[in-house]
Order: C-alpha cells, then sequence, then structure tokens
C-alpha cells in the first residue's frame, strides 16, 4: 500500500472552526464495498479560502457534503466549533446548518418558481434571530452588495448563469455563517465570470468567513490559501503562501 | 418554524406553481362529479320517498272477493252482489283497513264547470273519508255520511307545463270556497246524456302534497257509487254481462307500516290474490343504486390512485427545491408541512370553485331546463343537500390529502444528497 503524505495545517491567529479526525467514508452498495475517503485529518480555519481539487469521482463531493452536515463520515470524528457532531441528532444537526453554513452548487440549485430576493429569504424564514419584517430587506441589501439591485425581482430562468450564482451566494450568507461550502461553483460559468465568483469568495473570506471550494479549475489556486487535493481516497495539502 | 411562514411559503409554492391548468382541470372535474352524483342520490332518494309517501297504491291492497269462485250461473246477480258487499264489509270491520270499494269505484274523470280560456274544465274525482282524505287547508273535512260535498286543490291549474303557468290561468280555491259546482260524468251525445250533480267545495288541500293529477277533488264514497253505477247502469243495459262479472276489490290500509298485517289477516279470512297494489319498481331502483355504486367506486379509485399519482409526479420535480429547504436547515416536518398545506390549499380552493359552479349550474339547470323545473315542481324543491357537499368534502379533499401523507413523510426523509442530485 502506498503511502501518502498528510499534512495537518495549524494557523495560530485565526479560529479553528472544523476538524475531521481520521475521517473514513465508504459506500456499500449490492454488497460491495466503495472506499471514497480514508483517514482524513484536517483542520479549517476562520478567514481563509481553501482550494479542493482532484480528478472526477475523487470524492470531492462526498468531502464537502460530509462538511456540511448533508452526509455523515462513515467512522471518524467531525468537530464543529468543539463540539463532536456524532452527539447531535437531526434536528440539532438542522439548526447547526442552518446557522453555521451556507452553500454553493454547481447548478445554483435556485428555486425557479421564487423571484431573486425570495430565494435569499429561504433560509432566513427558520432564523428566528432574523424578524420577519427585516427579510425582505436584508436579501435586497445582500443581492446590491453582490451587484445585483437591478435583479432583485427577476426569476431565476431570467438571470445569467453568473447572476444565478450570485443569487446562490447571496442565499448562502444569508444567516450570515461562519463557513461557506461551494461544490464547483464556476463549473456551468465561463472564465471572465468565474473570476467574479473568485473575487467575491476571496473577499468573503477576507472578512473573516472559512471559504471551502471544490473546483477543477487551475484558477482557484491564484485564490486560495490552500489547495488540498484528493488522491487515492487521501487528502493531500499544500499551501500557496 | 412559524405557523405564518409556513402559510406563506405553501402559498407562494401553490401560486408560482407552473402547467397547473390541467391538473386543477381534472381536480375540478372529480369535485364536480362527485358533487352531482352525491346530489343526485339525495334528490332520486327524496323522489323515491315522496312517491311511496303520496302514492295511496303503496297502501292499498287489491284482492278477490270470497265469492270469486262460486259458478256464476248457480246464483242470480243479486245474490252475487249481496255476497261481495258482506266481504267488503267484512273487510271494512278489519282493524288499520280505512277504505275498501269495488274496482271502478275509486276516481273517475268528468267535465265540471271549472272552465275559463286555458282551462277545459276536466276535473278528476276521488273518493275519499275521514281517515284517506288529505290535510285540509281551508274549509273543513266531510263525512262518509254526507253527500254532495267536495274538496278541491287550492288552485285550478291547466295542464301546462308548471314554469309556463301565469297567474290568469289559474283558479284560486280561496274565490270557490262554500260554492257550488257542476260535473257532468259519462259520454253525452245526442242519445245520451251523461250524470250531472251538484257539489258544495266545503274544503281545500294542497295538491303538491298529494300524487294527484292536476284538479283532483275528493267527493264521498255515497256520492262515488251512485255516479258511477248510475253510469254502469245506463251504458250496461243492453248488455247484462258486464255487470256479473267478479270485481277486483280495494282496501286501502292507514299506513304501508301495517299493510304485510293485513294482508295476513286477510288470508286467514280465505281472500284471495292479495296483492300490494303498487309497489317499488325494484328494476329501476336496482339500476339507480347500481349506478350510483360504479360511479362513486371509479371517483374512489381515482381520488385514491390517480390523483396522488399524479401530485406525486409533479412532487417530483420539486425534489430539488425540498432539497434546498433542507439544506437550509428546514427541518423534515417543516417541509412536510409546507407542501401538505400546499395541496391542502390546492384542494380546498379547487373544491370551492368546483361548488361554486356546481351550484350556478344547478340553479340554471332548475329554472331553464324542462326536466329539471319539473323534479322541482314535483319534490318541492330540488336541493342540494348538505351530505352531499359534506360527503365530496370528504372524497375530494380529505381523502387525496391523507392518501400523500406517507408520501409527503418519505419525501422529506430522503436523503438531502439524494434530492439535490447530481450537478447537472
Ligand atoms: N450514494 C452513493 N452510492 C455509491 N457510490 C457513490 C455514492 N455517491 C458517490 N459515490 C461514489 O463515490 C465516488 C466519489 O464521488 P463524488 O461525487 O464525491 O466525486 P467528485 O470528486 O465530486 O466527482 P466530480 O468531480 O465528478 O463531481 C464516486 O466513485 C462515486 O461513484
Ligand atoms: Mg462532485
Amino acid at each position: 500500500m502506498k503511502e501518502k503524505k498528510k499534512e495537518k495545517v495549524h494557523l495560530r491567529d485565526k479560529r479553528k472552526v472544523i476538524s475531521l479526525i481520521n475521517v473514513n467514508k465508504s459506500y456499500t452498495t449490492k454488497e460491495k464495498e466503495i472506499k471514497v475517503l480514508s483517514n482524513i485529518n484536517v483542520d479549517f480555519y476562520s478567514g481563509t479560502f481553501y482550494a479542493i481539487m482532484g480528478h472526477s469521482g475523487s470524492g470531492k463531493s462526498t468531502l464537502i457534503n460530509i462538511l456540511g452536515l448533508l452526509d455523515i463520515p462513515s467512522s471518524g470524528n467531525y468537530i464543529l466549533f468543539g463540539n463532536d457532531i456524532r452527539k447531535h441528532n437531526d434536528i440539532e444537526l438542522s439548526l447547526m446548518r442552518m446557522k453555521n453554513f451556507g452553500f454553493i452548487f454547481q447548478n445554483y440549485c435556485l428555486n425557479n418558481n421564487l423571484k431573486a430576493y425570495e430565494n435569499v429569504m429561504v433560509p432566513m424564514v427558520i432564523n428566528k434571530s432574523i424578524n420577519a419584517h427585516s427579510r425582505k430587506k436584508k436579501a435586497i441589501s445582500l443581492l446590491e452588495q453582490l451587484g445585483l439591485k437591478e435583479r432583485i425581482d427577476h426569476f431565476p430562468t431570467k438571470l445569467s448563469g453568473g447572476e444565478q450564482q450570485r443569487v446562490a451566494i447571496a442565499r448562502a450568507l444569508a444567516n450570515n455563517p461562519d463557513i461557506i461550502l461551494a461544490d464547483e461553483p464556476t463549473g456551468n460559468l465561463d472564465t471572465e465570470t468565474e473570476k467574479v465568483i473568485f473575487e467575491l469568495l476571496k473577499t468573503l473570506s477576507k472578512n473573516g468567513k472559512c471559504i471551502i471550494v471544490v473546483s477543477h479549475s487551475e484558477l482557484v489556486k491564484k485564490y486560495a490559501d490552500y489547495v488540498y487535493t484528493i488522491e487515492n481516497n487521501f487528502l493531500v495539502g499544500e499551501s500557496c503562501k | 418554524m412559524q405557523i405564518k411562514d409556513n402559510f406563506k411559503l405553501a402559498l407562494l409554492v401553490l401560486l408560482r406553481e407552473k402547467r397547473k391548468i390541467i391538473y386543477s382541470g381534472i381536480i375540478l372535474l372529480f369535485v364536480i362529479l362527485s358533487l352531482s352524483l352525491f346530489v343526485y342520490r339525495f334528490n332520486t332518494n327524496k323522489m323515491m320517498e315522496y312517491s311511496i309517501k303520496n302514492n295511496i297504491g303503496f297502501n292499498t291492497l287489491t284482492f278477490l272477493p270470497r265469492s270469486s269462485n262460486v259458478n256464476t250461473d248457480e246464483v242470480t246477480k243479486e245474490e252475487l252482489n249481496e255476497m261481495i258487499e258482506s266481504d267488503i264489509i267484512d273487510t271494512k270491520n278489519l282493524d288499520r283497513v280505512v277504505d275498501v270499494y269495488r274496482s271502478g269505484y275509486y276516481d273517475f274523470v268528468a267535465i265540471s264547470d271549472f272552465k275559463n280560456d286555458f282551462l277545459d274544465g276536466t276535473i278528476t274525482l276521488i273518493r275519499g273519508n275521514e281517515n284517506t282524505l288529505p290535510d285540509i287547508v281551508a274549509g273543513r273535512p266531510f263525512n262518509s255520511d254526507e253527500s254532495g260535498v267536495a274538496i278541491c286543490p287550492l288552485h285550478f291549474y291547466p295542464n301546462f307545463e308548471p314554469r309556463q303557468i301565469k297567474k290568469e290561468y289559474v283558479i284560486n280555491g280561496y274565490d270557490l270556497i262554500n260554492k257550488s259546482f257542476n260535473i257532468t260524468y259519462g259520454i253525452s251525445d245526442e242519445n245520451t246524456e251523461g250524470y250531472t250533480k251538484t257539489f258544495k267545495i266545503v274544503g281545500l288541500y294542497d295538491s303538491s302534497k298529494r300524487f294527484n293529477d292536476n284538479g283532483t277533488c275528493y267527493i264521498s264514497e255515497k256520492d262515488i257509487v251512485e255516479i258511477v253505477s248510475n253510469e254502469k247502469n245506463a251504458t250496461s243495459n243492453n248488455n247484462s254481462m258486464l255487470n256479473y262479472g267478479i270485481p277486483v276489490l280495494y282496501a286501502v290500509v292507514d299506513d304501508k307500516e301495517n299493510i304485510n298485517d293485513v294482508k295476513e289477516q286477510m288470508e286467514e279470512m280465505n281472500f284471495s290474490n292479495i296483492e300490494i297494489a303498487s309497489v317499488i319498481d325494484t328494476d329501476m331502483v336496482n339500476t339507480i343504486y347500481i349506478s350510483f355504486i360504479s360511479v362513486f367506486v371509479i371517483i374512489l379509485i381515482s381520488v385514491i390512485i390517480i390523483l396522488p399519482a399524479y401530485t406525486k409526479w409533479r412532487l417530483k420535480s420539486e425534489e430539488r427545491n425540498i432539497g434546498i429547504l433542507r439544506v437550509c436547515g428546514y427541518l423534515e416536518k417543516d417541509v412536510c408541512k409546507i407542501y401538505l398545506l400546499k395541496i391542502l390549499m390546492q384542494y380546498i380552493i379547487l373544491y370551492c370553485i368546483g361548488l361554486l359552479f356546481f351550484i350556478c349550474v344547478f340553479v340554471f339547470l332548475k329554472e331553464n331546463v324542462q326536466v329539471f323545473i319539473n323534479f322541482d315542481y314535483m319534490l318541492g324543491g330540488l336541493k342540494i343537500n348538505f351530505g352531499a357537499i359534506l360527503f365530496s368534502i370528504l372524497i375530494n379533499v380529505c381523502l387525496p390529502v391523507l392518501v400523500m401523507i406517507p408520501y409527503l413523510r418519505k419525501l422529506s426523509k430522503m436523503t438531502i444528497v439524494s434530492l439535490i442530485g447530481e450537478n447537472d
């Protein structure tokens, strides 16, 4: 068996948000076990831009789904802000997702029947700390910050890919989470738009958010503070700075 | 998640839903179909009850006199008559029996002087006594000893369709009370003059409460016998055979509940061929019942299978949106509630539209289409009953929504990753 170099990154001035300790993930299908992630040990810090790369089928989405509490590891520990998530039930995990995570997907995953600002309001509805009357105002202000002032009332189907992705970013920011997870956010976009999106995410990381981006694009390396690659089920890290 | 937000989101999902015309049309169709079915059922039931209640045939036994096996060659006409009369008296003395008469002595049609430009004076006269007269609305009833008295309907209508009747066509019974009128019975041509008699109207009844022809008046047994036998004598002078036949007898029982008791008693008294004069047409009742049941089953199956299958198919395209909600931190029960509320609101709104449409069509038919006008008139109002509304709500709102609950639960329990699906 090939030994892979495992690196643990520590940054003293930033807050540790996520620790994965010996995390494994395998899928069982019809008596066959597919091992996707092996012995992942990694910490993520606030105010940092992470890129996760790797060839197709290497397990990038699997990892980011685990990070976002959309999936659970087969074994190992996931520590979120010092809490082991294994101690929490589904309802608590949903609450943690609402408070701590913003998600961005390759295909935007907007609700096409809702207007741009309504899409942004969706996560706020279940957030008790956001007053019902201020939801719309907050959604509009987020869209304005992302340069969508003229697109507030539009339905997603009437927006370009880049605009849709910016609406999705606004939605990810709706509850002001500490961590933004993006699974190939620029996969459907041209290089110019890709730059705009990465630029936005970079700004967010500078403002203290932990940004974790899965991408195939070499361009991401220009923005990322750390680049991890999944190779043969293992996570290999390198610092870009 | 707050109820208010649940409602808002559900409403938003409902309002923004695309391609809902056909789907809504199908639901509407089922609403209207089941409303029609239940209203039809209610009114045919009412119709049947009405006819049983108001048709005296259901209270009447037909039978043959005990003398029916007598050889008519061996007895004289008078002897036979006496035997029949004694049979009539015997049956009249039975408990519960309110009237007994020979065939031909129940009613007859005569020409009266209730005539105007629209009424030709034809009226029907029926025998009545204290026990068989309808409720008197004005004036008084008569008793069997009286002669030359009549109970008439509140109005004499021409034989037009009810809605075509105008005020000027109608003779008002109130104007006639305590007045006298003449009737002529029998063929009156150059050779024979009809039999004429004068009656005084002593009371009025509501003809819509009886299964009678237009312009039917009640007169006493004495008068019926007098007029009919006179006519029989007049026409059968040359043909004595007619009088020699053995007549069928009729016994009227106070209530159809008691009719079988009376029948048994009469069987013990050796009367033969005892039958109830009017029986419910079981074939017709069965046809109505079977058609009701089959349409009902079709609707039920559709509601349980087709509608939810279609709803599920439509919900499939919502999977990603449901996934997004779950990603954002919505709980399984939040998602369930939102979509359940959406479906519930959709079915309730469509039900209300269907009901409104049905009421409009119903009222239109009742006012404008002859068959419905006639039924409306006869039943004293075709009605949309509360039960029909209740049942159709059960079938068209509660049932399909209930059937959806397990599926919605399953959907909300799906893993978020599979709800969101592969990135396309
Ligand atoms: N639910 C599942 N059941 C079985 N196998 C799965 C399941 N989900 C993913 N896999 C397998 O796990 C491996 C990793 O999948 P994953 O989606 O994480 O790859 P990826 O790196 O995101 O690929 P891509 O770049 O194409 O998006 C693949 O081989 C995939 O077939
Ligand atoms: Mg992937």
